[in-house]
């Protein structure tokens, strides 16, 4: 399996990671060995195995109602915010350049 | 009296009979930890206030006879990534430094009900991913037979704490190996139970459909107590369902049929290993168990579908961890920024390369060719345990290839340490129930696994227990 620094680049991006030069470099070589590694299972013969197999099943579907959390379990998560406006969750702007 | 490695049962039956009071027990193990913690470092987090708060409620139950059960009373550890309402906790990352949990996680909810006092949370490795408890944040935790040496992971520090006795027993995570390869480095029991006997409700999730939560204690009978406590359906987890056991009663270890897979008891362990856990199967021989060679055939694939399924689902899970909501946020120029930098630092080695690895795994182009044939070897896999297990009650490997390595070997090198898990990942992938007991030996500890049916745990647990006496 060969990687390229780029395509280590175009991946930390895909997964929302700035990574340093040397970070890159390592993680071209642990995954090209990890991806040599489970290459192993393109050799085994899975015919046998119908769609539906791979399927999981689920026995406790619940329906998802919104719930009023106690006081304590709102504050909490208030509190766990990284950053607030009065009991808002402040984030930063979606859009770079906001229109004028 | 003594409080001097106290069993889960052993410590139930002094509160009752009033020869210790659950805050002597308590103040008994905060005194150890103090003792011997700095060392060690098992705890990341100590509740003293909370803990004493806990006793002495239990205490009150005690001397007016409303004790609610074996539990009641009895000190233990939570590895943390487990969440207790009020308290820190930062499943050993940074970016979680700092993270009050909000709510309980459903088996922590069970055991205050049941009365039990948290002496505090146990340090992992980094999202538990890892095998030494290298990768926590917050430094490495040592084995308690040998300073030098890893307690295994990513449970090290809840096993650290029962081995050493800093707690009576401790919960620990499971998703391809983090309780019971650790339990086999510090010579304790580690139980993972069959996939969705205990609710995750609360576990900060690694891989989902392969995350168990269970007990690491000194024996089988504590950690039979401790699953009674926590297991059952729960509406907070889907994966959680109400199926009978599967019965099978054995009165003792006569008649018991041990499949011993061919394909784990060749190449690939040390020698210490392979002594221990052979020199157990006789004397469990000995004692009438028959052992049966058996073929399990696809098992040996089971890391590699490991590596593949288990990244895709970490990438997935680890998305939340963005700086927004909670956790360390780096205040960047733009959202995107903000997002990359806040992860860059608030994460570590592993859980970059594992992220990484996940969405390469599920791109474009690559789904199939990875993820979906993972998924059909899975398949193969459930289909040789379940064809072994009409013909045995369990199965036996060694728990880990070799005994506690030395802190530092393997820490710069992802696969060496990935193989750590080569006799206990088939089982997550199976959703099997298995459990590591200590087998006799000279010098550092070796575990025993043996593995169970899907949702026959309570038998797993009976053969356990008449094996824990003989080996």
């Amino acid at each position: 399996m060969d990687f390229t620094q780029k395509d280590v680049h175009a991946l930390a991006e895909l997964a929302r990671l700035q990574l340093s030069s040397e970070e890159e470099q390592r993680f071209q070589k642990n995954l090209a060995d990890i991806l040599t590694f489970v290459g192993r299972l393109s050799q085994i013969d899975t015919s046998s195995v119908a769609e539906a197999d791979e399927q999981c099943s689920s026995e406790g579907y619940r329906t998802d109602e919104s719930r009023v959390v106690e006081g304590g379990t709102h504050d909490a998560i208030i509190e766990a915010f990284p950053t607030k406006v009065g009991t808002l969750l402040s984030v930063p702007a979606v859009f770079d350049k906001p229109k004028g | 009296m003594s409080f001097e490695y106290s069993t889960l049962i052993s410590a139930a039956k002094g509160l009752r009979e009033k020869t210790m009071s659950a805050v002597e027990l308590t103040t008994h193990y905060f005194a150890r930890m103090k003792e011997k913690d700095g060392d060690l470092h098992a705890y990341l987090d100590v509740q003293t206030e909370q803990a004493l708060a806990q006793a002495a409620e239990a205490d009150a139950r005690l001397s007016n006879n409303t004790m609610k059960g074996l539990l009641d009373g009895i000190p233990l550890a939570l590895k943390d990534n487990i969440m207790m309402a009020g308290t820190r906790t930062t499943a050993g990352s940074r970016i979680l430094e700092h993270h009050v949990a909000a709510y309980d996680a459903t088996v922590t909810k069970r055991l205050r009900e049941a009365g039990t006092i948290v002496l505090g949370k146990t340090n992992l490795d980094e999202f538990a991913m890892g095998s030494s408890t290298e990768n926590s944040a917050f430094g490495a935790t040592k084995n308690p037979h040998d300073l030098e040496r890893v307690p295994g992971g990513s449970s090290g520090g809840s096993a650290a704490a029962v081995a050493a006795d800093l707690c009576i027993a401790a919960l620990g995570s499971d998703t391809g190996g983090s309780i019971r390869q650790p339990a086999s480095f510090c010579g304790i029991v580690g139980f993972k139970p069959s996939y969705g006997r205990v609710s995750r409700y609360g576990l900060i999730a690694m891989a989902s459909s392969l995350d168990q939560i269970g007990p690491m204690t000194k024996t089988v009978g504590d950690a039979r107590v401790l699953y009674q406590a926590i297991h059952g359906k729960d509406v907070m987890d889907q994966t959680t369902v109400h199926v009978e056991d599967r019965v099978k009663t054995f009165s003792s270890l006569k008649g018991v049929k041990v499949g011993v897979p061919k394909q784990a008891w060749g190449e690939g362990m040390t020698t210490e290993v392979r002594v221990a856990t052979e020199r157990a199967l006789s004397q469990m021989r000995v004692a009438g168990a028959e052992l049966v060679e058996i073929d399990l055939p696809y098992v040996d694939e089971a890391l590699a579908v490991y590596y593949v399924l288990m990244p895709c689902e970490v990438s997935a899970n680890l998305s939340r961890f963005d700086g927004m909501r909670y956790g360390y946020r780096v205040s960047a120029g733009t959202l995107m920024e903000t997002y990359m930098r806040s992860r860059a630092e608030g994460l570590g080695a592993e859980a970059k390369r594992r992220i990484m690895l996940g969405t390469y795994a599920l791109s474009k182009g690559y789904y199939d060719a990875y993820y979906r044939q993972a998924r059909k070897v899975q398949v193969l896999i459930r289909r040789a345990y379940a064809l072994a297990f009409e013909k045995v009650d369990v199965i036996a490997t060694p728990t880990a290839p070799s005994t506690a390595f030395k802190l530092g070997e393997k820490v710069n090198d992802p696969l060496a340490m990935y193989l750590e898990d080569v006799y206990t990942v088939g089982v997550n992938v199976a959703g099997l129930p298995a459990i590591s007991l200590p087998c006799k030996t000279d010098s550092l500890p070796v575990g025993l696994q043996l593995i169970g049916d899907r949702f026959a745990d309570d038998a797993l647990l009976d053969i356990a227990e008449f094996a824990e006496g003989v080996i």
